[in-house]
């Protein structure tokens, strides 16, 4: 399983299994946290990509 | 850092929104939550300032200002000789907002119900950080609480811990570092060995996560800069 998915699908149960408002509100950070952490690594990925694909510099 | 939230609320003990603050603040002693009410002892709140690194005044918005008891606080204790004059004894602290209102965003802006935006509307307490040669911090504003779904409330609960606590609120980078520290503080008080595996396992992944945003944003910026020549 890719490493996105595993962490996702791990702090998903983290999150249901929060005794507490205080608990799960802290999960839910932190899965927004990592998904906006994949996210803008495949953007600056694509960014660096693109740009390294520059015909002028060739 | 020490953060003094300065609670302006003639409702406190009806308000939702104050309890779910005060809970989201509770067990941290960096933190001193600060009711005000008309009677003022202006020697103890000056103390109180001076003890501060982030001050913040939370209020709901009473016809696009603070509550009079703010007001009334503000003319007392903010002195010319305190905050001002000579000593200018607030320099370089933070001043943050926590505003409330029950009316929607989308309605504070040019052409909509409320016409101004909400930096318009709070603009006396920009002023007020300038005078006093305190640094602005960008507001938190609470619309419309009653309408948050449960997660709503979940990332209220937590953006508020990082406004009042983490002192880099307003960065990416800043909210990955204070998410990962309060992991190791998760990681540490987790009793069961098997959730503990895999709290630092997923720690790994957002720290190994950090490291690869870092390297990628500065070769995209070196790619940039070289295009730029």
């Amino acid at each position: 399983m890719e490493t996105r998915e595993w962490t996702q699908q791990e702090i998903d149960k983290f999150i249901k299994e929060s005794k507490n408002f205080r608990d799960q509100s802290f999960y839910q950070a932190l899965q927004d946290t990592t998904v906006e952490q994949f996210k803008r690594i495949e953007q600056l990925q694509g960014e660096v990509d693109g740009r390294a694909w520059n015909t002028e510099k060739w | 850092m020490k953060t003094l939230v300065i609670v302006a609320h003639p409702k406190y003990t009806e308000s939702t929104t104050q309890q779910l603050f005060k809970e989201s603040v509770a067990d941290d002693e960096n933190v001193v939550w600060h009711l005000i009410t008309e009677t003022i002892d202006p020697a103890k709140e000056q103390a109180l300032l001076l003890q501060a690194d982030r001050i913040i005044f939370q209020f709901p918005l009473y016809w696009y200002s603070a509550p009079a008891v703010l007001k009334n606080w503000q003319d007392k204790v903010l002195t010319t000789k305190f905050a001002t004059g000579s000593l200018y004894s607030l320099a370089g602290k933070e001043l943050g907002l926590v505003v409330s209102t029950g009316a929607a965003q989308k309605e504070f802006q040019a052409g909509a119900s409320e016409q101004f935006t909400m930096s318009e509307i709070l603009r006396p307490y920009e002023a007020l950080a300038n005078k006093t040669k305190m640094k602005y911090l960008a507001p938190l504003v609470v619309y419309q609480f009653p309408y948050l779904t449960k997660i709503e409330q979940q990332r209220l609960f937590m953006a508020y811990q990082q406004y009042v606590t983490n002192l880099q609120f307003n960065h990416f980078s800043g909210q990955e570092e204070w998410i990962n520290q309060r992991l190791s503080q998760k990681i540490e008080a987790e009793q069961d060995d098997k959730k503990r595996l895999t709290l630092q396992q997923i720690q790994t992944v957002l720290q190994d996560n950090q490291e690869t945003l870092a390297d990628l944003t500065l070769t995209a910026s070196m790619i940039k800069r070289n295009e730029d020549e």
